[in-house]
């Protein structure tokens, strides 16, 4: 292996490149997973802050919590239905949530009265 | 000690043949096997609950779960950009300095009692000042990465600088070198094997301080996730931070920190001279 490739088969360049193929592979799909859960929300979401209830297949922990604190006011989360609430998102926060794996579904909702 | 003379005078020499590394190989693989067996035979012995003395099944499985939940990745990530740049930093100060220092008789005489003073502080005692001037988070996990990094390397290229014989000194001004010339092109490559020794030196300890940092002030990371799981009862978190960070300083020393000593060394170093 080393023979065919010469200085880059060393370990390092090995190395650095699988890591540099992991990250661009990991943003490559979190791009496409992000587009996917916004091509059927309502576009709204693109010209100012929405409420958003944003699902997860499992019960969040601190970290998923603040990741989504980061996006918004924090309103709660549903153990019935998995989801949770935030509200006032605005857009480019919406898309770094929309890229998050562990985010299953987004759905906007209306304005609380 | 006849077998470990053969075994070091068997891993230097230039012939190693593959076959005998993927051996070597095996062999170690047998032995984190048999250590994994162990602890999992002495988990079902000693019986104790999980959060207590968790199995190796359980550290998998928290594995997983950290996984699954996407913590993990963003929490090595999180830890590896923070050693990287504080290395960055620590590093870059400390080479700078140490130039300065290593060639000024000045400067060495106004800043090495100061400096003297500083390096006996340890950078667990300076956290509690970093959090109250930065808050927790990066710049204070940083900054304690810098402290611990600048040490080492700052000595060893004061070392390295004074260490650079005179003769090639003498030898670039008759050639016509300028001051800049004279640093560039003589002092910093023959200072270099000893400021790799500070890298190698500062990389280490700054593992050690970056874990400890993100354990105190950080909301990410490794350190954290150590942290956390044993202030929650996630043992097995606990362990897989533990272990993971194991796994990843064997991959930094033996990928990156060996080779590049070992180029450092050959290039400007004793080794051609032995």
């Amino acid at each position: 292996m080393r023979r065919v490739l010469g200085p880059l088969g060393r370990p390092y360049v090995l190395v650095t490149a699988a890591i540099v193929a992991t990250v661009l592979a990991y943003v490559g799909l979190a791009n496409v997973e992000g587009a996917r859960k916004r091509a059927h929300l309502d576009p709204q979401w693109e010209t100012g802050k929405v409420n958003l209830l944003v699902r997860l297949n499992f019960e969040p922990e601190k970290f998923h919590i603040l990741a989504l604190q980061a996006a918004g006011r924090f309103a709660g989360y549903d153990a019935k239905t998995g989801a949770v609430t935030i509200y006032d998102v605005p857009p480019e926060q919406l898309v770094r949530i929309s890229k998050e794996f562990w985010v299953s579904d987004l759905t906007i909702l209306e304005a609380p009265a | 000690m006849t077998n470990l003379a053969s075994t070091a005078a068997a891993s230097t020499n230039a012939g190693w043949r593959p076959g005998r590394r993927m051996a070597a190989g095996l062999r170690g693989l047998a032995g984190i096997v048999v250590l994994l067996a162990l602890w999992q035979w002495s988990v079902v012995v000693i019986d104790l609950p999980s959060y207590f003395y968790p199995s190796p099944l359980d550290v998998w499985d928290a594995f997983l779960d950290l996984m699954r939940k996407h913590i993990l990745p963003v929490y090595i990530v999180d830890s590896l950009s923070r050693y990287a740049l504080g290395m960055l930093v620590g590093t870059s100060l400390g080479i700078a300095l140490g130039l300065l220092i290593g060639l000024s008789r000045t400067a060495s005489e106004m800043l090495m009692p100061i400096i003297n003073f500083f390096y006996s502080i340890v950078e667990a005692v300076w956290i509690p000042m970093f959090v109250i001037w930065w808050g927790y988070g990066l710049k204070t996990v940083i900054a304690a990465l810098v402290y611990v990094v600048f040490f080492p390397v700052l000595y060893n290229t004061i070392t390295g600088v004074r260490l650079v014989p005179a003769v090639l000194i003498r030898a670039g001004q008759t050639l016509g070198a300028n001051r800049l010339q004279l640093i560039r092109d003589v002092v910093l490559p023959a200072a270099l094997p000893n400021i790799f020794t500070g890298f190698r030196v500062g990389a280490g300890f700054a593992f050690r301080g970056l874990i400890f940092a993100e354990m105190i002030a950080a909301q990410s990371g490794l350190g954290y996730l150590i942290f956390e799981g044993a202030a929650n009862q996630q043992t097995a978190r606990t362990l897989v931070g533990m272990i993971l960070i194991g796994l990843i300083w064997l991959i930094i020393d033996r990928v990156y920190l060996r080779p590049l000593e070992k180029a450092t060394v050959e290039r400007w170093g004793l080794l051609n001279d032995q």
